[in-house]
């Protein structure tokens, strides 16, 4: 009896379009992923009339819409091996594809929602990457590859070195000036959106011949070239930029000395969490009225990686600032716990 | 058949090295199992390019394992010191014990680069041992035996090589059934026939993101292994199998219920016990044609800070 397993995704490899860090080079690049999830919709309803019928005979076709979500983990290779393509690489190297000095470029997938969950046990990413869903975009936004070619990306990607996913001694955290014990940190990117269809442009008898005739689909790509009949891609939205923002929220905990004393963790680092340590104002940096109250560098999430600290995000985001905007704290026979909120300056 | 008796042999129990208990004080025992332990599974799969397993899952880097053995006396009457160390460590929620084995050293190789588990010399130390559970079981006409339950952590790797004890030239006996004496409010209970007392805890071993507040960014250190391995709740328990011998005695018979507590306590040769106010949990009694047997469990209904005060029930 043959054996017939091809169909399995472990055997193959996702590129997604970035530009990586290292190269600088725009392409399609493969990225250690667990899932890929792609949504595309059109927007389509019944219409009727006074049409004798109650039969469908008129369709109203809307806009389409792509939404790629990513479920990645994050890797730490073995001592003195390079960085594994994991999915914090990707979260930089999409950052890179679309940012320069902070002004965004016309590059898809766009970055819409990346979600960096630090836990003590598991580290994960989840991205929401939007594209405009033309099916004839010339260069995809991402591939499915198996394969001699998904064979290669096993040694791209360093995978083929082995590797362990990331744990709580993978990570330094400084989030809002807290020094204290964190269990979990999980940081939201959130990039503003906007989808828009316009109508078509006419420009003219000199560039529209009087033959001209009504395209079928989004040839070329949706871009125009002069006197090009077929141009089209009304149907697939512009997507537009606002802003980006970046939220951290986490749980921190509360003293484990009985005696409310100065924790040592090992001689290496001093804690100064007490008893009422987290409930202190001064150390949640709460705003006092009508004040702004940062503290510089004390929005730092590093990642141990390989052996040299790196921020979690992208170093196109340069972000360092943040305030604390919520607090919430749990009493308890177990663990005591706050929960907190930090906004962070993007850019500062 | 041709055998090389001159080549080698075997490494038994008894040719091993001893085991110090705090380390300077040796233990004997009959079973000795304390490892460090990290599960690491392998279950993580990606789309990878290919079936093979690649990437692991490090678990918690943990001490862990067990061990028992019969409490001796020596001449004078006295046990050995390390057995009075972990008697004393299983009742004390705060008191902390090392156990030393001269095995070779670990890999350093094996875990991945932090140095919590890597041995630097010829000596291995599990730092930070707790007891958390004992088990005190003395039964007729058998030795008495205490069996240990080890959970703990590594601290430091141990730069200075140990050096074995010196000989012990005491002869020691094995405590035994007939150094028991036990009491139920006072009374002599003669029935006996098992008594085992159990000190059990609950162990919470918690680990955290590690914190950039002070640390030197050109040299961070990695801890993978829990921050503590702290006690969250202690109890006592008690079982005593009786076999009855009178008409009375079957109708003697408790139910157990926590209206009315008793003082349950005694003598494990030199080890006293007392449980002030011992309450009986629901009993068994088995009707045989031959002995009647009954079973009686309990548990020493202590205030929330009785174990502040010690030795809280073990005077030795």
């Amino acid at each position: 009896m043959p054996l017939n397993n091809n169909f399995y995704g472990v055997y193959k490899f996702v590129t997604v379009k970035t530009k990586p860090i290292s190269t600088n080079v725009t392409g399609l690049n493969p990225y250690i992923i667990q899932s890929l999830a792609v949504a595309d919709s059109m927007q389509t309803n019944a219409k009727f009339y006074m049409q004798g019928t109650p039969l469908t005979k008129v369709l109203d076709i809307g806009n389409v819409s792509q939404t790629i979500r990513i479920d990645a983990p994050i890797l730490v290779p073995p001592p003195n091996q390079p960085d594994l393509a994991d999915g914090l690489q990707l979260i930089w190297d999409l950052a890179n594809l679309q940012y320069t000095n902070s002004i965004p470029n016309n590059f898809l997938p766009l970055l819409e929602n990346a979600k960096i969950n630090i836990g003590t046990d598991k580290s994960n990413v989840n991205l929401t990457l939007k594209s405009d869903g033309d099916p004839n975009n010339t260069v995809n936004v991402f591939e499915i590859n198996s394969g001699a070619t998904a064979q290669g990306y096993i040694n791209t990607t360093n995978l083929n070195n082995g590797a362990r996913v990331a744990k709580n001694y993978d990570f330094y955290v400084n989030i809002g000036g807290f020094c204290f014990f964190v269990d979990s940190a999980d940081i939201e990117i959130k990039v503003n959106s906007t989808d828009k269809n316009f109508l078509g442009v006419y420009q003219g008898d000199t560039l529209f011949p009087f033959n001209y005739t009504v395209p079928q689909d989004g040839l070329n790509g949706g871009t125009y070239t002069d006197g090009d009949p077929s141009y089209s891609g009304w149907q697939f939205p512009f997507i537009a930029v606002g802003g980006i923002e970046i939220t951290a929220t986490g749980k921190a905990v509360i003293s484990i000395d009985a005696n409310g004393n100065f924790i040592n963790y090992n001689n290496i680092q001093t804690y100064q969490t007490t008893v009422n340590g987290l409930l202190a104002a001064s150390n949640v940096t709460l705003q006092y009225s009508g004040e702004l109250t940062t503290t510089a560098t004390n929005f730092n999430i590093f990642y141990a990686g390989s052996d040299t600290l790196s921020g979690v995000l992208p170093p196109v985001f340069a972000t360092n600032k943040a305030v604390v905007t919520t607090r919430n704290s749990n009493f308890s026979e177990g663990v005591m716990t706050t929960d907190f909120t930090v906004k962070a300056y993007v850019g500062v | 058949m041709f055998t090389h008796f001159d080549r080698s042999v075997f490494l038994t129990g008894v040719l091993s090295p001893p085991i110090l208990v705090n380390t300077s004080k040796p233990i004997k025992t009959t079973q000795y199992s304390v490892q460090m332990n990290m599960d690491i599974n392998i279950d993580n799969l990606y789309m990878q390019g290919g079936p093979g397993k690649s990437v692991a899952e490090f678990q918690k880097k943990i001490v862990k394992g067990s061990m028992s053995f019969f409490p001796r006396l020596n001449e004078s009457n006295v046990l050995e010191d390390s057995v009075i160390d972990l008697i004393n460590a299983s009742q004390d929620y705060t008191t902390a014990f090392t156990l030393t084995t001269f095995l070779n050293p670990y890999s350093t190789e094996i875990t991945g680069n932090s140095f919590p588990y890597v041995a630097n010399t010829n000596s291995f130390v599990f730092d930070v041992c707790v007891a958390e559970k004992i088990i005190l079981k003395a039964k007729k006409d058998a030795s008495v035996e205490i069996s240990v339950d080890v959970i703990g952590q590594t601290d430091f790797d141990n730069t200075v090589p140990l050096v074995l004890p010196p000989d012990d030239l005491n002869i020691y006996r094995n405590l035994s059934w007939y150094d028991c004496f036990f009491t139920r409010t006072g009374s002599q209970i003669e029935n006996a026939h098992e008594i085992e007392i159990s000190v059990i805890k609950e162990i919470d071993q918690r680990y955290f993101l590690m914190s950039y507040c002070d640390m030197d960014p050109d040299n961070p250190v990695g801890i993978d292994r829990p921050f503590s391995t702290g006690v969250k709740s202690v109890s006592v328990s008690f079982k005593i199998v009786e076999h009855v011998t009178s008409v009375f005695d079957i109708f003697n018979y408790s139910f157990g219920g926590f209206y009315e507590g008793f003082n349950f306590s005694g003598n494990i040769g030199p080890i006293q016990f007392s449980v002030p106010n011992a309450v009986l949990k629901i009993s068994s009694q088995n009707l045989t044609p031959s002995i009647i047997e009954r079973t009686t469990e309990g548990f020493y209904r202590m205030a929330p800070n009785t174990p502040d005060t010690q030795p809280m029930l073990f005077t030795i």
